[in-house]
């Protein structure tokens, strides 16, 4: 029959196609042209995919299979007038020929569904697909392109289910539907291709003959990719949340409408170290009697009737509840329980936030202990009479009690900085470098100091301490300074005193000595004389006696007169001084020496620029002058013209008189400690008495200074006149 | 009793000089009295007859209280060269001294026989003939 329709066919009474085992158009008559829009009516090298392939989603191969499987291998498409026109294959030979004829739209509903729907044989064959779903599958999915092609046996979809949802349906005959990650959608991002999944919703249902048997499988394939990921997405949150609830830092729990605890979350259970067998939906805070015992139960009905948050810190003691917990400890607990509603039910939900916060309630008994303890400390340093601040290493003042503010003279707030609110701080200053020291030191330094301003006297310790602040104790020490001061005063007076009457001991001794001495001697001669005067019985022997007697006593009334004017002297210590020039009194002293020193030929020259003025007794700058002279005179070397130079100076704030001669000299390591001695001559002169060297030490000390002499036999004498000055 | 072949005063003051003489002269226990005012004088006698025994005293009266050479310095310079002396010469220390730091330092000097304290009086020259 296949031949005769195929003839007839071919003969133009019906549309025909011939082809090729490949698909390969051979020929086509007039008809099939027309309804196929054949280009320029040639037939060479045009393919059966072009032509219907890529209208229908039929391609030669799925059509070829159909039509070797022994089932009807069919296509339809709509011409060019609109008109629908079904191709059905037959085999001629080795040749195939597709014979079109007009249809009455049947598949219109297929082709236009605005789903992509596809037909199958009940073995899982494709048969025809409208272009969504061509659209959907990709126009080189082995579906429409591999020949023989079984959605049944393709492993890809086997592995998401899609082919035992082809089986489940063929087998029961009733429809199903399944998600599936059909494929990845390649996006291009820049430069780089991204892979995005594609989900969709496959229902695959069955078409049954008049004898209720299944005869198709359609597949209707609807991108479900958006509400997919959003789904996922929702997932995805739902699952955070549940992992941060699980892992809050704090415990959760939550109750229902009843007060039936419906979950608790992990931080909690490791808290309470939850007993296994302890779970949500029987323990009930509103029953629990440990519940009750701390007036949970109350607090949750606070939160459900008058639907609002309730926060309360409680001291739990662990160790009454035996049921759940193994935790026998004191705690304390910050509950903060606030309702919500259950979204499905619309019901009031309890949820119950739970925190420990025992440690934080230590820290803040802690604090308030250390907090009085410090308040202690500072009433003690309050009330301490010593200065006491604590001070950062820059100044900054932590703590300053109400004496160091009170002898620091200025309001000192904590958290000033010292080196600004004090005035005295602000310059450079011996104190300032001491303390500035002390604040970088690491050991404690000490130092005392004058305030001008408050005119006090103070004594700083300055101790580092472990926490790199320093300690600053201050005493007021200007009553013990002043009283040091007076102590130093009469200790000074003491002393003076005690050098007064050292000297005068030295003077009576040197009394005693000379009188020893140089009393003695003519008391002896007396005495010997008058021993001899007695015992004589020759008047001229007598006469004689009595006339050495009389030698004597006037030696002895001498010496006895120098001694007084000696003494004299040393009682006159508030003999009158006045200011005096060197140069005026020894020109007045060398006028009344002119004879002698004209005589002499002594030249006196004189420097008296640098200290031209002392203040000195006049009679004794005088004497002292006049001795000099009278010195370098007689102790002149008979073969120089003598001469003598004065000169003053100030040394160490010191007026010193020097006169130097070129006189005979003396030998000082023989004389040195006679030299200033009572009646000593250390040269044969008949005018030497030995008594104006003494006279002038005698003078320079009772006025507090001191003389000394360099001295080389034949090159002359050098006095040194140390004056005391006021 | 021993007559003393020659006796030296050795003493600045010149009335002391004249006292010794007498009293020695009296009490007859020296021929020749030789007086020094300055005790170098003495030291240079003593150093310029040392080989001459009949011209050295046999007794010194020594004054220490003395200008230009005191007693001390004396005794520090005979110390020097009285064992090459020919013979004994006794020193006795004649002064107005009463001081006691200067009776021990006399101690210091061995060859110094005695410490004898002005006025010169008979006992003493008794005591020195004794000596």
């Amino acid at each position: 029959m296949n031949d005769a329709i195929i003839n007839k066919a071919l003969a133009s009474f019906v549309p025909a196609l011939l082809l090729d085992l490949y698909g390969n158009l051979l020929s086509a008559n007039d008809k099939a042209r027309g309804l196929v829009q054949l280009p320029g009516g040639n037939t060479e090298k045009v393919h059966y995919d072009h032509l219907f392939g890529e209208r229908t989603g039929v391609y030669w191969g799925a059509l070829l299979a159909t039509f070797q499987n022994g089932l009807q291998a069919c296509v339809e498409f709509a011409g060019p007038d609109g008109r629908w026109t079904a191709w059905q294959l037959l085999a001629q030979d080795e040749y195939f020929v597709l014979l079109g004829h007009e249809t009455a739209q049947p598949d219109k509903l297929f082709f236009h569904l605005p789903l992509g729907i596809q037909q199958f044989s009940v073995d899982g064959y494709p048969i025809k697909s409208n272009a969504l779903q061509q659209a959907i599958w990709g126009p080189h999915h082995p579906i429409f392109i591999q020949p023989g092609y079984n959605i049944l046996r393709d492993p890809v979809y086997r592995q998401i289910g899609l082919s035992q949802l082809f089986e489940e349906v063929a087998e029961t005959g009733r429809s199903a539907k399944k998600e599936i990650l059909l494929r990845y959608q390649e996006n291009t991002v820049g430069d780089s291709i991204r892979l995005s999944p594609c989900y969709y919703e496959a229902i695959v249902f069955p078409a049954f003959n008049h004898q209720r048997q299944v005869t198709d499988l359609y597949l209707l394939l609807k991108e479900v990719t958006v509400q997919k990921l959003n789904l996922m997405g929702l997932e995805k949150s739902a699952r955070l949340l549940e992992s941060v609830v699980e892992h809050l830092p704090i415990g959760y729990v939550q109750f229902d409408h009843h007060g039936f605890m419906r979950r608790i979350n992990h931080t909690h259970r490791e808290f309470l170290k939850v007993r296994p067998g302890f779970g949500e939906g029987t323990y009930n805070i509103m029953s629990d009697p440990f519940a009750r015992m701390y007036g949970f139960n109350e607090l949750f009905m606070t939160v459900v009737t008058e639907n609002k948050m309730v926060r309360k810190e409680i001291e739990v003691d662990y160790s009454a509840e035996t049921i759940f917990t193994d935790l026998s400890e004191v705690r304390w607990m910050d509950y903060t329980l606030f309702p919500l509603q259950d979204p499905v039910n619309k019901k009031t939900i309890v949820v119950a936030l739970i925190n420990d916060i025992t440690d934080k309630k230590l820290e803040h008994f802690m604090r308030t202990e250390l907090q009085r303890n410090t308040e202690q400390l500072h009433l003690f340093f309050d009330a301490v009479d010593m200065g006491y601040a604590t001070l950062e290493r820059d100044g900054r003042v932590n703590f300053i009690n109400k004496k160091a503010a009170q002898m620091a003279g200025v309001e000192i707030q904590p958290g000033c900085n010292i080196f600004d609110i004090i005035p005295e701080f602000r310059t450079p200053s011996p104190f300032l470098e001491r303390l500035a020291q002390a604040m970088k030191s690491t050991v404690s330094e000490s130092f005392s100091s004058y305030f001008y301003r408050v005119d006090k006297c103070y004594d700083f310790l300055v101790t580092p301490m472990r926490d790199n602040t320093v300690s600053v104790f201050i005493r007021d020490i200007t009553g013990s300074r002043k009283l040091q001061k007076e102590l130093h005063r009469a200790n000074s007076q003491l002393s003076k005193l005690n050098r007064n009457l050292l000297n005068q001991n030295q003077q009576l001794e040197d009394f005693a000595h000379i009188t020893s001495h140089n009393l003695r001697a003519p008391i002896a001669n007396l005495k010997a004389l008058m021993q001899l005067h007695n015992h004589s019985n020759e008047e001229e022997e007598k006469i004689e006696y009595l006339g050495m007697l009389e030698s004597v006593i006037n030696k002895t009334d001498e010496t006895l007169n120098d001694l007084v004017n000696v003494v004299q002297i040393r009682k006159e210590t508030d003999i009158r001084q006045e200011v005096i020039s060197f140069g005026e009194r020894l020109e007045y002293v060398s006028h009344e020496l002119m004879l002698e020193v004209n005589q002499s030929g002594l030249r006196i020259t004189t420097d008296f620029q640098e200290a031209p003025m002392i203040t000195f007794p006049r009679i004794y700058l005088d004497s002292i002058l006049q001795n000099l002279i009278t010195n370098a005179i007689r102790y002149r070397r008979p073969d120089v013209p003598p001469t003598l130079h004065f000169s003053s100076r100030k040394e160490k704030g010191l007026i010193t008189l020097t006169a130097e001669d070129n006189g005979m000299g003396i030998d000082m390591n023989r004389f040195g400690s006679k030299l200033f001695g009572f009646r000593k001559t250390f040269h044969k002169n008949a005018d030497a008495k030995g008594i104006g060297l003494f006279i002038t030490k005698t003078q320079v000390e009772a006025m507090g200074g001191s003389i000394s002499a360099e001295s080389r036999p034949g090159w002359g004498t050098k006095f040194i006149i140390t004056f005391k000055t006021e | 009793m021993q007559l003393l072949n020659m006796i030296f005063i050795v003493d600045d003051d010149p009335i002391h000089q004249q006292i010794a003489n007498l009293m020695i002269k009296r009490q007859g226990i020296g021929e020749k009295v030789k007086a020094f005012s300055e005790a170098q004088d003495a030291l240079n006698y003593l150093r310029e007859y040392i080989y001459e025994p009949d011209l050295l005293p046999d007794l010194i009266l020594l004054d220490l209280n003395m200008p230009v050479m005191d007693g001390w310095d004396f005794l520090n310079d005979y110390a020097g060269f009285y064992e090459q002396l020919p013979k004994k010469i006794g020193i006795f220390v004649l002064t107005s001294s009463i001081d006691d730091s200067d009776r021990k330092k006399v101690d210091d000097y061995a060859f110094v026989k005695g410490y004898l304290t002005k006025p010169l009086s008979s006992e003493i020259i008794n005591k020195l003939q004794a000596e």
